[in-house]
């Protein structure tokens, strides 16, 4: 399930922009201005004064559905058509208005940079081509509550009651999305911590390979660094990492907690092993039920 | 890139360079390296999209037809020729000279590919020995004109021709393979037939120019 906060018709032409301007005050006036010649609607946008000041950074959501460029921009209908697309007509129309205000951190090129939003576009592709239409939800206090339509059709895909769906929420920041993986009973993912302690590319490269080897697919990801939980005592965080994971594991065997938990003990011995720094994998659980 | 995009371009590297020649009077010399760096960016940029654009141009298809008795046949071909990937062009649409043959010549000469539609015009009628010719017609003196230069341009060449139009017009002067002789009815079919060549023709000179043979169909 694909979660928005864009109404559906805004999705097939986002395009998020970003821009480094030496700081000067009405430079955000005029570029709203410009944007605005160019009909480009600003959907969300935050912008904040950095360097000690002396720049300003701007990320921008455009709307760019009326917008019409020329030959390689072309107009919405040709954009809806091509999977890849950039729109290098209106980055250098930007690029050359401000040209006196952009901050060019290498020397070479002004810090500007417009990309597709790619999983709205998608999904509005994808959307093109279903009969049913979308569903507007409103979220209250931080709860969604499924309207009754959406929640027949996730139990006749599931084959089983909402209430005993499993289902898995993963955030993407950056292209402002919550995308729901639903878990049929069939499936398992189980959600492991690994804590890595010594080199990042080494043990990273070894574990996931481990992993690959053993017949584990990654469904989710994020490394960071270590929770205060799986930092050493007494040493810096930030030179060890925690590195989630979501995995559905090798179909082949009916798997239970005990077996599941032997297993990433031999892939940490193993990785420690090979690396000669200390892995350790620790199984969290399966992933919640509603 | 369109010409908006082309003279924002231009006026502001005119700008920025009258800016940076003040900055080195001044003795400003940071300031004039830093506007020369602009400038740079300016340069590469128009030169990037200028390239982008040429990359991303649809391949022209010259159709040269007559208004007067081919125009419902030309809205057919302009469909069919935008399916197989050209962007259509005609004797009419050129405006940036005023002499037309020049104006005709140029567009034909930008054009990957040309398709005549030699539609009856004239009618004309002559006696064989023996006996009396049926009735047929000439074409748009036009079409000839294009033909001719399409020809003389070495364009890769297809004509649609009516069956109506006297051979004198067309047979004469061109291989018999690059016709397609229509009647109302088989216009679609001989309009496939002679798209499909255009652009097999077209493909086989782009492998040509960097060297590579056309990949076997079948």
């Amino acid at each position: 399930m694909f979660i928005s906060p864009f109404a559906p018709d805004r999705w097939i032409d986002l395009w998020q922009l970003e821009l480094v301007f030496t700081e000067r005050s009405g430079i955000l006036a005029e570029l709203m201005k410009f944007l605005k010649t160019q009909a480009i609607v600003p959907v969300v946008a935050e912008t904040c004064s950095v360097d000690s000041g002396e720049r300003h950074k701007t990320t921008i959501l455009c709307d760019c559905r009326d917008y019409k460029g020329g030959s390689l921009d072309c107009d919405l209908n040709a954009r809806a058509s091509r999977d890849r697309m950039e729109l290098n007509e209106l980055r250098a129309a930007i690029a050359v208005e401000f040209i006196g205000d952009l901050a060019f951190p290498n020397g070479v090129d002004p810090h500007i940079s417009l990309v597709r939003n790619d999983g709205h576009f998608r999904a509005a592709r994808l959307l093109d081509g279903r009969r049913r239409p979308p569903i507007p939800v409103e979220v209250e206090r931080g709860t969604l509550a499924l309207p009754k339509a959406i929640a027949q059709q996730i139990e006749g895909i599931m084959r089983v009651e909402l209430a005993a769906t499993r289902y898995l929420v993963i955030s993407d920041s950056a292209e402002r999305t919550l995308r729901v993986f639903f878990v049929p009973d069939s499936m398992m993912i189980a959600h492991v911590t690994a804590s890595l302690h010594g080199p990042t590319p080494d043990l990273l490269t070894a574990t996931l390979a481990t992993l690959h080897g053993s017949g584990f697919d990654i469904v989710s990801s994020r490394l960071r660094f270590a929770t205060y939980e799986h930092a050493r005592p007494g040493q810096d965080r930030t030179r060890s990492r925690t590195f989630d994971l979501f995995l559905r594991p090798p179909d082949r065997t009916e798997w239970t907690v005990e077996g599941l938990s032997r297993v990433f003990e031999a892939i940490s011995e193993e990785v420690s092993e090979s690396t000669g720094h200390k892995l350790h994998l620790k199984y969290e659980g399966t992933v919640n039920s509603a | 890139m369109n010409g908006d995009l082309r003279r924002a371009i231009t006026t502001k590297r005119a700008h920025l360079v009258r800016d940076a020649a003040a900055a080195a009077r001044d003795g400003n010399f940071a300031r004039k390296s830093d506007l020369q760096m602009r400038i740079r960016f300016l340069l590469g940029l128009q030169e990037r999209l200028q390239n982008d654009a040429r990359v991303a141009e649809r391949p022209k298809l010259f159709i040269s037809f007559s208004t007067k008795s081919g125009a419902g046949y030309y809205k057919k071909a302009s469909q069919h020729a935008s399916a197989y990937g050209f962007d259509v062009h005609d004797g009419f649409k050129r405006t940036d000279d005023t002499n037309v043959l020049k104006a005709v010549r140029n567009s034909i000469s930008e054009a990957a590919a040309f398709l005549a539609i030699m539609t009856p015009e004239l009618k004309i009628q002559g006696k064989r020995q023996g006996g009396k010719d049926p009735v047929r017609f000439a074409p748009s003196v036009w079409i000839v004109e294009e033909k001719g230069m399409a020809l003389a341009l070495n364009k890769p060449f297809r004509m649609l021709v009516h069956r109506s139009v006297h051979e004198d017009f067309w047979m004469r002067t061109t291989p018999g393979s690059l016709h397609h002789v229509f009647e109302e009815r088989t216009f679609e079919e001989k309009l496939t037939e002679a798209m499909t060549a255009l652009q097999r023709r077209h493909e086989e000179l782009q492998l040509a120019s960097i060297g590579l043979p056309m990949p076997d169909r079948d």
